[in-house]
């Protein structure tokens, strides 16, 4: 119980900073939703009148106070550009973000745990060599690279898939899975290499613990340690960073929607901001901060049922 | 001598690492060459020779401004090589200091700079990179201090979550025992023992600092046209794929040696030198 | 050894799973009277006097239309109205609407419509909506009035025998409120559906007055990039795309056809004529001559587009001063000579520092042509890329440069691509300043003779090349891909993607 109202405390804290760098940062930055709205052709005074009913014109504080009293109420207003509500627009944004986030991860998860596990057990070996560069491989691609690459191969060259036809899951769920596949590859290829290596050090760093000399020096068997005890132990970390790829995969998102014409939250994210679209960047940012902290909690509970000790912490 | 007995182990070369350390060294070599010759002026335009396939007078081939794809890569991988080490030696020191005290103390200032960084993580890019031209002006330094800053925070985490581990380990609480201070704790004992993590942190972060680079001066930010940078050759090659993929397959590969020889050294160089 | 075969089984079966559906997915045009259009730029507004970007005028040129509308050959035709009449001391317009034309809604377009509509835009309505663009050129009108149900007389401030091209702006029903969500118009196709970054669909109006479309569907589909609409090109979900590259055009399938315009840009290095060196107008001329303008044609463009030398592009006419393209010819030693008794030589390297919106590849790769093309007469030139919103604050309204690169378009009129260089004109961002200018151009915006007017603008365009106001480029051509399975596209001389003349290749 206790641990639940800290955590709320610590996500209510960090929404706030982030709403305020948020806020800084379009303070910092030049131009403004009217003078972007308005385009060349604007006096002075029409781009005057316009950041009044925007309400670009009030005192600095005033305007925070009045976005933190609207955000409290569940109210992220009306985007500037779209003059649509921010909700709307980015609950029609939100399913092709998401669909990709969760089937990056899931590539990423199925591919790199047993991979992972693989290679740690042959560590030594000259199988491993290969097992290295490939991992590395992967890692040194870029992603919007690896996109256009293939898009290339399997779009165009052997017509896999049709580059830009994009289908909602709710239409067709395996239509969606095929074309997904691509966009999910390119950010999970590189991210897998990393995870791969990630698990492997981590491994590594456990077997050469004194627990497991230990373990061993008992006569349990090689397969009993590995599994009973160096996985759990090694897989601490791991979920750590699995919750930071995942806060990444958003992040990412932005290319990648990009290289495959996919209308999500990242292009949303970065046509608001060429917009000055304060609203609609706003709450992504928020929305964001959310999903980057819920990981945490969620790396936090699986590392407290991996890792009794932490539990003290 | 002792340095070069670590190279053998159990009676076998640590091939890995010695393959990084060749392609490394290779891209090193390629880019202080840069620094002193080029066979062409990597910014000579030619209108006549555009696109053209990689040959004897141009090893790589030209771009599609009929510029020496060659020379290009050797000039752009220095600016691009030296990006990378400042960023991500900023991101590595700071992280390391925040992820250390954060994970070793825990408590208010964890919670307090933990929260700034997961803050940190969910602003875009973007906009922090645009911030910072608002701020202080575009150029090479400023895309440096830009990226570092933004680099901090993934360090910081697996920095802290190797010390959340650590800290509860024997050892430590021998160090402890023992009359030792807290800093010699954390940065002579702990440190050490996550530098497998750390070093894979590093690798990884030394490749996103060059891709960053190529999005960031997009951006405005960085390195600005027409100066070659790896990132900045990959993402203008992209439209001519097709075409002429001589053009994004030279940096690209560049990156790839340079990435690849940094990773590969990493993994058997976090292995204890006993 | 089991867990590989796991592996194995589990990449396979992804791979079939995709396999299977790739032949599934049917192309977006096997439906003949349909065509998916490729756009790379979101529309800013559904509202067409909200709309700002000339991406957006351009499709819904397909919805709207105004008393008046361009033709192709650059002429007003008869729209909303049916007839017009100016009067002789170029102070009043009287127009005669068209009989029997609807909007969507099913509504007759009435004479409080025409009027409510040239209020909004000339920002004459008591309650004026800030979000409106009102267009400058539209501000002489003193009074918007109906004589009858049939005739609307527009009476002006001052003379203007040129606001016809200006009148092109959208007629929308009086007091409709939802004109951003769900826009009225008069136009040959009706709104249908828009999702932002995703499409924007219309479908063929059965009541409009004019000759019948053959499409019945139009989808105009918003792309993310240059690069991911032509991968789609290549795939062949996308049966029209107007934004080629000159490399993308080169690599078309045999699905498609080119067909070659002009963009109506005047593409140019706008130098800040009050920074220092460049109030000297023999540093401007000396950059002009240092230009090898078909060097920068072949390598960003393969040689297609046109030269131009003056502000002012080809699909102007009679308005439009040939004599202009050639008047710098590349003279490189000449413009050397120039600089240096400016007091710039070798030991005194003339620099400066070119901001370039980085968000146009076209404009980003020009500037790296002319950065190359400085250095061989010892002037450095610095690039700085910035965001567009960045260059609208710094750049065109800040006035905070030295020099830039951008494409500028204009309305049908040839007042409206010359009148930036008025020294008091509001869009006067490279800080142009010559009274003879001014006097010229006010003499030729209120003249009542064509013959004049075509005189005085070529007398314009001599002056702010003799002047070398700045270092004008080309009107870069226009590249499209159409669809074998059609025929008909056309080019306009304003920015307009017209829909209703494609017709079916027999």
């Amino acid at each position: 119980m206790r641990y639940w109202v800290k955590k709320t405390a610590a996500l209510l804290v960090t929404l706030l900073v982030a709403a305020f760098l948020t806020f800084l940062a379009f303070e910092v930055i030049p131009s403004d939703a009217a003078m972007t709205k308005l385009g060349l052709d604007a006096t002075e005074e029409e781009i005057q009148a316009l950041r009044e009913q925007l309400g670009l014109n009030r005192p600095l504080p005033l305007r925070y106070l009045s976005f933190l009293a609207d955000a409290v109420r569940g109210d992220f207003g009306n985007s500037t550009q779209y003059g649509r509500s921010v909700g709307e627009l980015l609950g029609g944004r939100m399913p092709v973000t998401l669909g990709l986030a969760f089937y990056s991860f899931f590539l990423i998860v199925a591919v790199s745990l047993p991979l992972g596990i693989l290679s740690a057990r042959k560590h030594g070996s000259h199988g491993n060599g290969g097992f290295a560069l490939l991992t590395q491989l992967m890692m040194a691609v870029p992603p919007f690279f690896l996109g256009m690459i293939l898009t290339l191969v399997f779009g165009i060259i052997f017509k896999v898939f049709t580059p830009g036809a994009y289908v909602p899951a709710g239409e067709d769920f395996f239509g969606f899975l095929g074309f997904m596949l691509f966009p999910a590859l390119s950010v999970a290829i590189p991210k897998i290499g990393m995870t791969v290596r990630f698990l492997q050090n981590s491994l590594n760093e456990q077997l050469t613990a004194d627990y497991v000399r230990t373990a061993k020096s008992k006569g349990c068997n090689r397969r009993r340690v590995l599994w009973g005890h160096v996985l759990r132990n090694a897989l601490v970390p791991v979920v750590t960073f699995l919750s930071m790829v995942m806060a990444e995969i958003l992040a990412g998102s932005i290319v990648i929607e990009q290289v495959f014409n996919l209308s999500g939250v990242g292009r949303l994210l970065a046509v608001s901001i060429s917009h000055r679209d304060y609203p609609v960047v706003r709450a992504i940012i928020l929305y964001a901060t959310t999903v980057v902290i819920l990981l945490n909690y969620l790396s936090d509970i699986a590392c407290r049922m991996l890792d009794p000790r932490i539990r003290q912490i | 001598m002792e340095h070069l007995r670590w190279l053998r182990k159990d009676g076998k070369w640590r091939i890995n690492f010695m393959i990084g350390a060749g392609l490394f060294l290779l891209a090193a070599l390629l880019s202080v060459i840069g620094c002193f010759y080029t066979p062409y002026d990597p910014n000579e335009m030619n209108s006549a020779m555009k696109n053209a396939a990689p040959s004897f007078q141009h090893l790589f081939g030209t771009d599609s401004f009929g510029r020496d794809v060659f020379s290009r890569v050797l000039k752009g991988s220095r600016t691009t090589f030296l990006v990378g080490l400042a960023v991500v030696s900023i991101g590595a020191v700071g992280g390391t200091l925040v992820g250390a005290f954060t994970g070793y103390f825990g408590g208010k200032l964890d919670l307090i700079l933990m929260r700034v960084n997961d803050a940190l993580a969910a602003i875009p890019s973007i906009l922090l990179a645009l911030v910072f031209v608002g701020a202080f002006g575009s150029g090479t330094l400023q895309l440096v201090l830009a990226l570092g800053l933004l680099f901090i925070p993934s360090f910081a985490r697996v920095v802290r979550s190797g010390f959340l581990v650590q800290k509860e380990y024997d050892y430590v609480k021998n160090a402890r025992l023992m009359g030792a201070g807290q800093l010699r704790i954390m940065f002579v004992h702990i440190l050490p023992n996550t530098k497998g993590s750390l070093l894979s942190a590093l690798a990884i972060g030394f490749n996103n600092a060059v891709l960053s680079e190529a999005a960031m001066s997009y951006l405005s930010l960085g390195v600005q046209p027409p100066e070659p940078s790896l990132g900045r050759m990959l993402s203008e090659a992209q439209p001519y794929l097709i075409r002429a993929p001589w053009s994004a397959i030279a940096p690209g590969m560049m990156i790839l040696v340079c990435v690849l020889g940094v990773g590969l050294m990493s993994i058997e160089g976090g292995e204890k030198h006993d | 050894m089991k867990k590989h075969a796991v592996l194995v089984a589990l990449l396979l079966s992804l791979t079939a799973l995709c396999a299977c559906n790739g032949g599934k997915t049917g192309k977006n045009g096997s439906d003949s009277r349909s065509a998916v259009v490729g756009i790379t730029q979101d529309l800013d507004s559904l509202d067409p006097h909200k709309a700002v970007a000339a991406g957006t005028d351009e499709v819904l040129f397909n919805v709207f239309e105004g008393l008046v509308k361009p033709s192709v050959d650059g002429t007003l035709v008869p729209a909303v109205a049916e007839d017009v009449e100016i009067a002789p001391d170029g102070m009043s317009y009287t127009f005669t609407l068209r009989e029997g034309v609807k909007f969507h809604n099913g509504a007759d377009v009435t004479a409080e419509d025409v009027v409510y509509s040239i209020k909004r835009c000339a920002g004459l309505l008591s309650d004026p909506d800030p979000e409106v663009k009102v267009s400058s050129a539209l501000s002489v009108i003193s009074a918007v009035e109906k004589k009858n149900a049939g005739t609307v007389v527009i009476t002006l401030k001052e003379a203007n025998t040129e606001l016809l091209g200006f009148l092109t702006v959208a007629i929308i029903p009086e007091n409709y409120t939802e004109q951003s969500t769900k826009p009225v118009g008069t136009g040959p196709y009706r709104f249908v559906s828009y999702e932002p970054l995703t499409s924007f669909v219309v479908e063929r109006f059965p009541e409009y007055y004019g000759e019948t479309p053959y499409l019945e569907k139009v989808t105009f589909k918003i792309c993310a990039s240059n690069d991911a609409a032509f991968m789609e090109l290549l795939a062949g979900t996308i049966d029209i795309f107007p934004y080629l590259t000159e490399e993308q055009a080169s690599q078309l399938t045999d699905e498609y056809k080119l067909e070659v315009g002009a963009s109506n840009l005047v593409q140019a290095m706008f130098l800040n004529n009050e920074f220092a060196p460049f109030t000297k107008p023999e540093v401007r001329q000396a950059l002009c001559m240092a230009v090898d303008k078909q060097e920068i044609l072949n390598i960003v463009a393969g040689g297609k587009g046109n030269i131009i030398g003056s502000n002012m592009f080809p699909n102007f006419g009679v308005y439009y001063n040939k004599d202009m393209e050639t008047y710098y010819t590349y003279q490189p030693e000449k413009a050397k000579e120039l600089l240096a008794k400016a007091g710039y030589n070798e030991s005194n390297p003339l620099t400066f520092t070119m901001k370039v919106p980085s968000n146009y590849d076209f404009h980003v790769a020009t500037a790296q042509v002319l950065v190359e093309q400085y250095k061989k007469i010892g002037v450095e030139v610095k690039l700085q890329l910035i965001e567009w919103p960045t260059w609208l604050t710094d750049v065109y309204r800040g006035r905070d440069y030295e020099a830039t690169i951008v494409g500028l378009d204009a309305a049908l009129a040839p007042s409206d691509v010359v009148r930036r260089y008025r020294s008091d004109a509001s869009g006067n961002f490279v800080n142009y300043k010559s009274d003879a200018y001014d006097a010229l151009f006010d003499k030729a915006k209120a003249s009542v003779s064509n013959e004049e007017k075509i005189t005085y603008y070529k007398q314009l365009q001599e002056m702010l090349t003799k002047d070398a106001a700045s270092v004008y480029l080309q009107d870069p051509a226009k590249l499209v891909a159409v669809n074998k399975r059609f025929t008909g596209y056309r080019f306009y001389p304003v920015y307009v993607l017209d829909m209703a003349s494609i017709r079916p290749e027999k």
